[in-house]
């Protein structure tokens, strides 16, 4: 028996030393193509001019589609930011989906809300029923449509899409403000190549910690507690590196849903957003790659490098645990309905590189990173164990680690328009070793569950997020 | 000591080597950037008022700086102002510019290996917009970083020379510029693009087809009210529909009985293309011809999209309306073509 154990403790440790190596080269990989693209970025003026977006007759319109659930905290700044976008002709849709705080009241109150005859084309399918749908009295281009939740975001989401007149949407998470010119810069390659791109994102940054003023963020700081000191760390990781290097490759499967930009035609052709899905957003992107592949359609999803969009992060272990949760169980359930991608010729390289590295070290990292901890302390429990061998191992684990994090600080450094303070560089420092000393252990053990919440076929359910909205700066400007 | 160990503890000592350098990069960039931050400022304020003085003398009386910072202190100033001024100030700046050699060093610039420092020079020479290096920057749309194609197109647009419009098209055919550029480019021509695009409109690309006419439309161009109609029919559909687009923004009656044999083609066809049809629909409303009424009635009871843009439609053909078509009629029959959108905006 010990015998068996010991071979199989072994045989894993040279699994997940092999594991480790495969993973952090695509990072480092990742990160040099990231780099590259950056640089190229910050060395040169834009040449392209977003005033000549913003006067160009021939920009296409955009609905903003905007779901909310309890969302009264932030929400009025939220829609005054969008509604102040620069941007030559665009509509406002918040989607109130059944909730059960005073979103709608807060609304009402601030922008004169009438209400209309709802008059909505089943473009494509939705659950809960349409209540009613209001317009501004003051005439700004907005649209409040109140319906019966039915638990899922995209649901909302879809009945946002029925509404929403113009050929590109984008969907913005209720929390998030956008820059100003969010909509000018990732409507610039739909411009630019109006043939090809389906689909764009930008770089989602933490609201929290910073100071908004008329919607607007003024000033940012590092938040006060770690845990979202650790998240704006794990932001700057995975959307400026992450998804700037993958678009780099033309391998991105995933655009945020708190701040994203799409054709509204393909989505109507693909069916709208599965109500079904926790992860709508990779859903959509996935579910693009597909149809597009399928029909020999040539086409691009492209990442603008440059920040637009501030999401509130969570600001408990309980709200981030149930966050991280639903994502690893939405990325479970996009990876199995397009199982038929992966590892597929026919699908280039999103079925070849991209759904492959989300179905090994995103997904199954977790069940490695658990099973080797725990694979340690049996090891240690038959005296099996090189306790110099471990240490070693644990300490590269942790400095590549590290070194990946202040990676990320350098490029940020590298490519920030303000430069934010010291004080606040250190803390993200702080952070990025910190990162490591149990939170990285927590958050695998949360999409562990996730994984297994999927694998049980558990009802996706998406849980509330409590909101304690921005820190507004009131001073007369 | 095993191979294995060895290897982990060199791979532990590069770890450490390299966040040190993440460490030493970070401080450097900040410190740095704060320098030069604050020399910027310094050089801005002690240049400023030279470069804003010069707007008043001649360019022969103007003084330079000779040391090379400052030089390219003063040019930089003077490239970022530029453009932010018209007329008399503009021309005074540019001529200066011109004199002290700047305008000569950037033409030498174009033909560098660096794309940086091709793409400053056709910046400068986008800044300083002059007839005369219209050449030059048509030559520099075929440069191989497409940030230089840009920038040049965009110069291009911006001294509004109609003999810039075939090298732009064909850069749009042979998608070395974004569409987004050459169609603002040939918008600030204005009027005098006109001529050379109605030839765009038979090209074999459809991208070129479709750019060609929603351009004739915001350029008011009513002389190429039937070949738009003949666009009505062309086999791609994004064409078809900017050509219905088109026609609305023109106003020409001529086009009424095409955009209504065509929507009635569609509504008996199985499946139907909304946007086409919504085009159709916000044409004849635009046109304001009452003979579209009956068809825009029976518009109302089909989808929503469709049906409001048919109510829309008619709305715009209430009382007021048909006296601004009217008027508007009178001036096509004057050939006074319509307010240019490139003086209206995109509004």
């Amino acid at each position: 028996m010990k015998h068996l154990v010991i071979e199989f403790v072994s045989s894993f440790n040279w699994f997940v030393l092999t594991y480790f190596v495969i993973l952090n080269t695509i990072y480092l990989l990742i990160i040099v193509a990231a780099l590259a693209v950056m640089l190229r970025t910050v060395r040169r003026p834009d040449p392209a001019g977003r005033d000549d977006i913003f006067a160009n007759p021939l920009t296409p319109p955009v609905s903003v589609l905007v779901p909310a659930f309890n969302e009264g905290a932030g929400i009025i700044e939220s829609v005054r930011a969008m509604l102040s976008l620069r941007y030559p002709q665009f509509e406002v849709i918040v989607v109130d989906d059944g909730s059960t705080d005073d979103t709608f009241e807060r609304l009402q109150q601030e922008f004169d809300l009438r209400e209309v005859v709802p008059a909505i084309d089943p473009d494509v399918p939705t659950r809960g029923a349409v209540r009613s749908m209001h317009v501004p009295g003051g005439g700004e281009p907005l649209i409040v449509v109140r319906k019966v939740n039915a638990g899922r975001r995209a649901d909302a989401l879809n009945v946002a899409i029925n509404v929403a007149q113009y050929p590109l949407v984008c969907m913005v998470d209720a929390d998030s403000l956008l820059e100003p010119d969010a909509l000018l810069r990732v409507a610039q390659p739909f411009v630019d190549d109006p043939d090809r791109v389906v689909a764009t994102g930008g770089v989602i940054r933490a609201a929290n910690g910073a100071t908004v003023y008329r919607g607007h963020v003024v000033d940012v700081r590092q938040p006060k507690r770690w845990i979202e000191r650790i998240q704006v760390i794990e932001y700057l990781r995975s959307f400026l590196i992450g998804r700037t290097g993958w678009s780099r490759v033309s391998g991105l499967l995933i655009i945020s849903g708190a701040f994203g930009l799409f054709r509204r035609d393909l989505i109507v052709e693909i069916g709208g957003l599965d109500p079904n899905s926790l992860g709508e957003d990779a859903d959509l992107v996935a579910a693009f790659h597909r149809h597009l592949r399928d029909a020999r359609r040539d086409y691009s999803v492209v990442f603008v490098p440059e920040p637009v969009c501030w999401t509130e992060l969570p600001r408990d272990r309980q709200t981030l645990g149930r966050q991280r949760r639903r994502w690893s169980h939405g990325l479970a359930q996009v990876l199995w309905k397009q199982k038929r991608m992966i590892l597929n010729p026919r699908y280039g390289r999103i079925g070849l590189l991209v759904m492959p590295y989300y179905l090994c070290f995103e997904l199954l990292g977790p069940v490695v990173e658990v099973v080797g901890l725990a694979s340690v302390v049996a090891g240690w429990a038959f005296g099996i164990v090189n306790t110099s061998f471990a240490l070693l191992f644990a300490t590269i684990a942790f400095a590549y680690g590290i070194l990946l994090s202040f990676s990320a600080l350098a490029v940020d450094e590298l490519t920030r328009r303000r430069p934010n303070r010291w004080r606040d560089l250190v803390v993200g420092a702080t952070a990025a070793i910190a990162e490591n000393l149990g939170y990285r252990q927590m958050h695998a053990w949360w999409r562990l569950r996730g994984l297994v919440a999927s694998l049980r076929r558990r009802p996706a359910v998406w849980g509330a997020m409590p909101r304690t909205g921005f820190t507004t700066e009131h001073s007369t400007r | 000591m095993t191979t294995t160990h060895a290897a982990f503890i060199l791979a532990l000592v590069g770890c450490s080597v390299a966040l040190v350098a993440l460490v030493v990069l970070i401080v450097a960039v900040r410190t740095i950037r704060a320098l030069l931050d604050r020399r910027r400022a310094v050089q801005t304020s002690r240049w400023r008022p030279l470069v804003i003085g010069w707007m008043n003398g001649g360019a022969e009386q103007a003084t330079f700086p000779t040391r090379r910072r400052d030089k390219n202190s003063v040019v930089t100033i003077a490239s970022e102002l530029l453009p932010k001024l018209r007329g008399g100030d503009r021309d005074a700046l540019a001529a200066v510019l011109a004199h002290q050699g700047v305008l000569t060093s950037a033409i030498q610039a174009v033909g560098s290996r660096r794309s940086v420092v091709r793409l400053r020079a056709a910046v400068l020479l986008d800044v300083l917009a002059r007839d005369g290096d219209v050449d030059v920057l048509v030559g520099l749309l075929g440069d191989r970083d497409p940030q230089v194609r840009v920038v040049a197109a965009r110069a291009l647009g911006r001294i509004g020379s109609p003999a810039a419009i075939p090298p732009l098209m064909r850069g749009l055919q042979h998608r070395s510029l974004p569409s987004n550029t050459v169609s603002m480019a040939i918008v600030r021509i204005g009027p005098q693009a006109i001529t050379p695009l109605l030839g765009w409109l038979y090209s074999n690309d459809a991208r070129c087809r479709c750019t060609a006419v929603e351009l004739l439309g915001f350029l008011g161009a009513t002389e190429a009210a039937f070949d738009l109609v003949n666009a009505l029919d062309d086999e791609d559909l994004t064409v078809a529909t900017a050509a219905a687009r088109t026609l609305g923004r023109l106003g020409r009656p001529i086009a009424v009985d095409a955009l209504l044999a065509k929507l009635e083609h569609e509504y008996d066809t199985d499946e139907l293309d909304v946007g086409f049809c919504i085009a159709c629909v916000t044409s004849l409303g635009q046109i304001g011809d009452r003979r579209a009424i009956p068809l825009l009635s029976e518009s109302l009871a089909r989808s929503h999209r469709l049906s409001a843009s048919a109510a829309t439609a008619l709305e715009m053909m209430g009382p007021r309306r048909s006296l601004r078509s009217q008027q508007a009629r009178t001036e096509i029959e004057q050939h006074q073509p319509p307010i240019y959108v490139s003086q209206g905006g995109p509004s």
